[in-house]
């Protein structure tokens, strides 16, 4: 074994070696970056140009890329609120608050550095530990993977602050979408009203940025500041990161053996891994109410576990064959694209390759680190970008993002219309991350306990016996118990005796007539209940098997509108709620002329092409937002950037990608 | 206000160049003149992608412009064929079809499906990957025999995995429940990997995949009998389900598809390609190393493959009466 690594280790110097890392790491940072392309269309994108290089050298490319996008999915979920990469989600919650303050380029840096942490961590443990990893994760089934989901969801508590109920609302809307589509147990269509493109179910990546992305860009139109954040340019801003990260070692060993972890359950992966970490993160800070505020731990624990995924989803593909995420899953096709099939004969029969390419992730890691460190200056510039350009430029990113994920048009309409939900439910309170950890986890919790259902029949004779009788199962049911009453518990020593109240304590202005909070509150309370019926219609008509999760969330809605109603309409907590409005500082006609003009994006694309629509976009939202330009700047400069900007996402997705676009009337 | 004025008029040119350029019916001899897309109803990465991208590697010189594979997952495939039904059948959209997996929905979920069978014309077989039943190497069931005997004495207790209820995999499954009369419980999974996952770690008993498992797998699992009505190069020791005495045959077929109403000389054209990529002993070999046995089936004989497989499916929705 040690001379196997020692030759790994002279392999990997090779300069042919160290340059395809760097075009992987280049390559992913940006394609992480970018709204809509995730870290598995990133490898999925580079997947052809290693059918010419000799196979360590290939996957060492993919592993760089994938390496990287779960970095460069934070850069934009820290500086515009837009998680690049799904696993950065939770990354959003403090990196936002950081970079409001003026701190980006700290955020940035606990990131990377984090980040690094969590990769090297799960590259040390895919190089000593994969083939006894591999054969535990066999201890595995349905019974545990559904309390793993199980204790992701009980996190809710502590993601949703101070509006519990809210909280609660968002993880069953969450969990609600996914159901839209066949359900792989039963085969029972659900909720798809005879539409084709339901089927499929609702795609999360362009849900998660419709919810992050489109609905802050919209909320950044009420900003009055001409750029979107401030930024201090702090001198030793590296070196206070360091000091930061040195105090929360524990902290980043626990978040890197949970995401390597999770990294191994085939079908869990970067998105699972930051939400548990966020939390876990929280529970063992010693500043639990900094999170949500601009808590450095917040971001580290979220970006440590993503990138601690990368090592841990490639344990299984080594050992077992068995791709532990999507990304992995595309390096199982490039693998065997050169005649090698992942088994369990790889690790025996292709030692050299098997070596070559785990020390090769360390040079992944080593190559993120580098370019992140070279890069955080410039990238952290962006905050300073006009609002007017901020708002089309992410907007016009994100839908060919979403696009380039699946070339579907159907997504962009996903995105938008999630974009629209999420804008209106965060301006009463919901919290978005609520509904993006239901949407993550809701099928996994489903699936996984109706597997259990199944295979508990056939071999105990009970469910009930299954899942009581196997012991991981037992642990991780107890943890997942630990952390529904943790959450409990800090939630009531944190509120005291106004429990349910979710009010504004700032007060905000008197309003005694016309729409308020209470208002919109009842309004969202009746919707639920209105829901609730639907889906109770809808349930009647489908399978045992199927119909379970949706008369639970049929309840669940009924019951957290019946709350909501009752809060808003008692005169005591209800006048509370009267007092604010949250749309009051909107303004109404920039933020309807940009939807319009993001919906007809949209249809456009497909009409009259994409670039051809996206220049017409951003010339005409520059202009709407730029109206207090005057003389000759005032065409010149929605002109020029729309333009410039058709021609950079031109250059940068048809030309260097190679995304199709719906054929145009010009491209 | 010139430059826009100038910007309407460039669109106003492009609108006309383009209109104009587009061939409204290609004469004979003519095709192609541009490039031609090709959708891949599956994420890039999986096992069609792969077969498709190494045809279009071999068939470009031959067809002498680009072939641009655009994915376009969801739904099993069934997206991907729905949107191929939807273009016009002029040659410069086609797709990668994948019967079973396409002639499914239409069957199962007809009011669902954005595609009817007859809307998709099949213009030649390039592969045939069969499928086959798999056991863990410790399971005390050495031979397809054992396996049997014991579903039958013990119906139900069996867990046999597959990738989805209604998928090609649960529908192989019941093919052999009922050729052989016995009663399995099938467990559905979400994937390849998680099916895969679940074999190994005990969850399930059985599991039915295609033959590039058995490859990968040898040593871990057992390969009880293959589905195809001959053995396989890649498994020689392991016996088809036909000598054994059951009638089941079940392969996926890697297929080039068009919209209905291809004009002949188009569909003549793509089975001389066909012909001569399926001939190239490169491509052989890079098929063979994706676990993707070439084979060449023109119109007539892809056509009539399709169609008996519609009536395999059919007999077995029937059956145990899965149309909704």
């Amino acid at each position: 074994m040690w001379s196997d690594i020692l030759h790994a280790v002279v392999v990997n110097l090779y300069p042919s070696h160290l340059f395809v890392v760097l075009v992987g790491t280049v390559a992913g940072t940006i394609i992480g970056a970018l709204p809509g392309l995730s870290a598995v269309s990133g490898v999925a994108l580079l997947l052809p140009f290693t059918f010419a290089m000799d196979p360590a050298m290939g996957l060492i490319m993919l592993a760089a890329v994938y390496m990287s996008a779960e970095y460069g999915g934070s850069i934009s979920a820290i500086l515009i609120n837009t998680p690049g990469t799904s696993g950065a989600a939770c990354t959003t919650l403090d990196g936002t608050p950081l970079t409001r303050k003026g701190q980006a380029q700290e955020a940035l840096y606990t990131s990377l550095l984090a980040g690094t942490v969590g990769g090297f961590f799960g590259a040390v443990v895919l190089l000593f530990f994969t083939p006894a990893l591999a054969q535990a994760s066999l201890l595995l089934g349905p019974a545990e993977y559904f309390w793993v989901a199980v204790a992701g969801l009980a996190l809710v508590a502590g993601l949703s602050g101070r509006h519990t109920v809210k909280g609660l609302v968002g993880v069953s809307l969450g969990i609600a979408m996914t159901l839209v589509g066949q359900d792989a147990i039963s085969g029972d269509m659900r909720f798809t009203f005879d539409n084709f493109y339901l089927v499929g179910g609702i795609p999360i990546v362009p849900a998660l940025l419709g919810l992050f992305a489109v609905a802050s860009i919209l909320n950044l139109l009420e900003n009055s500041q001409e750029a979107v954040a401030p930024l201090v340019m702090r001198k030793g801003a590296l070196r206070f990161v360091i000091d930061k990260l040195k105090g929360m070692k524990l902290m980043l060993l626990w978040t890197s053996v949970l995401g390597t972890l999770i990294g191994i359950i085939p079908g869990a992966g970067a998105s699972i891994s930051a939400f548990v970490a966020y939390g876990e993160a929280r529970r063992m800070s010693k500043h639990p109410e900094e999170f949500g505020k601009g808590s450095y731990e917040g971001v580290a624990a979220p970006e440590c576990a993503n990138n601690a995924v990368v090592g841990g989803a490639l344990v299984p593909l080594l050992a077992l064959g068995i791709p532990g995420s999507g990304s992995a899953a595309v390096m199982f096709g490039a693998l065997t694209v050169h005649g090698i099939i992942p088994g369990p004969r790889l690790f025996t029969e292709r030692a050299d390759l098997i070596y070559t390419f785990m020390i090769g992730l360390f040079s992944t890691v080593v190559a993120m680190l580098l370019f992140g460190l070279a890069t955080i200056r410039w990238s952290s510039l962006a905050v300073r970008a006009p609002r007017r350009v901020m708002v089309p430029g992410v907007l016009v990113l994100s839908v060919i993002g979403t696009y380039g994920l699946a070339n579907s048009v159907f997504d962009v309409y996903v995105l938008v219309i999630t974009g629209l939900l999420g804008y209106l439910l965060a301006k009463i309170d919901v919290p978005i991350v609520t509904i993006a950890l239901g949407l993550v986890l809701g099928a996994l919790v489903e699936q996984s306990f109706q597997q259990a259902v199944l295979v508990g029949q056939v071999d105990k004779g009970s469910a009930l016996l299954y899942f009581l009788t196997r012991p991981v199962a037992v642990v991780l049911m107890l943890l997942a118990l630990g952390i529904l009453i943790s959450g409990i518990v800090q939630l009531v020593r944190g509120r005291g005796p106004g429990m349910g109240a979710d009010e504004d304590e700032t007060g905000a202005a008197v309003t005694p007539r016309g729409p308020s909070l209470r208002t919109l509150n009842i309004a969202l309370a009746l919707a639920l209940v209105a829901l609730s019926a639907f889906i109770a219609s809808e349930a009647r008509h489908l399978s045992a098997m199927a119909a379970g999760l949706p008369w639970i969330l049929a309840v669940a809605f009924a019951l957290l509108g019946a709350v909501l109603l009752v809060v808003n309409l008692l005169p005591k907590t209800g006048a509370l709620r009267a007092r604010a409005f949250p749309f009051a500082s909107v303004p109404w006609g920039h933020l309807v002329a940009v939807a319009l003009a993001v919906v007809a994006l949209a249809i456009g694309t497909e009409a009259i092409g994409f670039y051809e629509c996206a220049f017409l976009f951003l010339f005409a939202t520059t202009w709407i937002l730029s109206g207090d330009v005057r003389g000759a700047r005032r065409a010149a400069l929605p002109l020029g950037f729309a333009a410039g900007f058709t021609v950079f996402v031109y250059v940068m997705f048809k030309v260097v990608l190679g995304i199709p676009t719906p054929p145009g009337l010009l491209v | 206000m010139k430059l826009r004025t100038r910007l309407a008029l460039w669109i106003l040119v492009g609108t006309v160049v383009v209109a104009t350029a587009g061939p409204a019916a290609a004469a004979p001899g003519d095709y192609p003149t541009r490039d031609i897309q090709i959708i891949v109803p599956f994420a890039p990465g999986g096992g069609a992608d792969a077969s498709q991208r190494a045809f279009n590697k071999y068939a470009e010189p031959i067809v002498g412009r680009s072939l641009v594979i655009v994915n376009r997952p969801g739904a099993g495939g069934a997206t991907g064929w729905a949107e191929l039904a939807r273009q016009r059948p002029d040659g410069y959209t086609l797709a990668i079809a994948t019967p079973p997996f396409t002639i499914i929905p239409p069957l199962v979920k007809p009011r669902q499906t954005g595609y009817k069978l007859d809307q998709l014309d099949t213009i030649c077989i390039y592969a045939v990957v069969p499928d086959v039943l798999l056991v863990r190497e410790d399971s005390p069931w050495k031979t397809l025999k054992d396996f049997v005997d014991y579903a039958k004495a013990n119906p139900k207790k069996v867990k046999a995995g597959n990738t989805g209820t209604l998928g090609a995999d649960f529908m192989t499954t019941l093919l052999i429940e009922h050729a052989t009369g016995i009663e399995l419980t099938q467990i559905p999974f979400t994937g390849g990997a998680q099916q895969l996952q679940a074999a190994l770690s005990g969850t399930i008993d059985a599991m039915v995949a295609s033959t590039l498992f058995s490859v990968a797998q040898k040593g871990k699992m057992r390969t009880l009998a293959i589905a195809s009505p001959r053995r396989d190069p890649m498994l020689p020791d392991v016996p088809t389900f036909q000598e054994l005495g059951y009638n089941v045959i079940s392969e996926r077929y890697r297929a080039l598809a068009a919209p209905k109403g291809l004009p002949a000389h188009i569909v003549d054209y793509w089975a001389r390609v066909c012909k001569q990529v399926t001939d190239n002993p490169q491509f052989r070999e890079e098929m063979t190393k994706l676990g993707q046995p070439v084979a060449y089936l023109g119109p007539q004989e892809a056509r009539s493959a399709v169609n008996t497989m519609t009536e395999h499916i059919q007999t077995l929705v029937e059956k145990y009466n899965l149309a909704e």
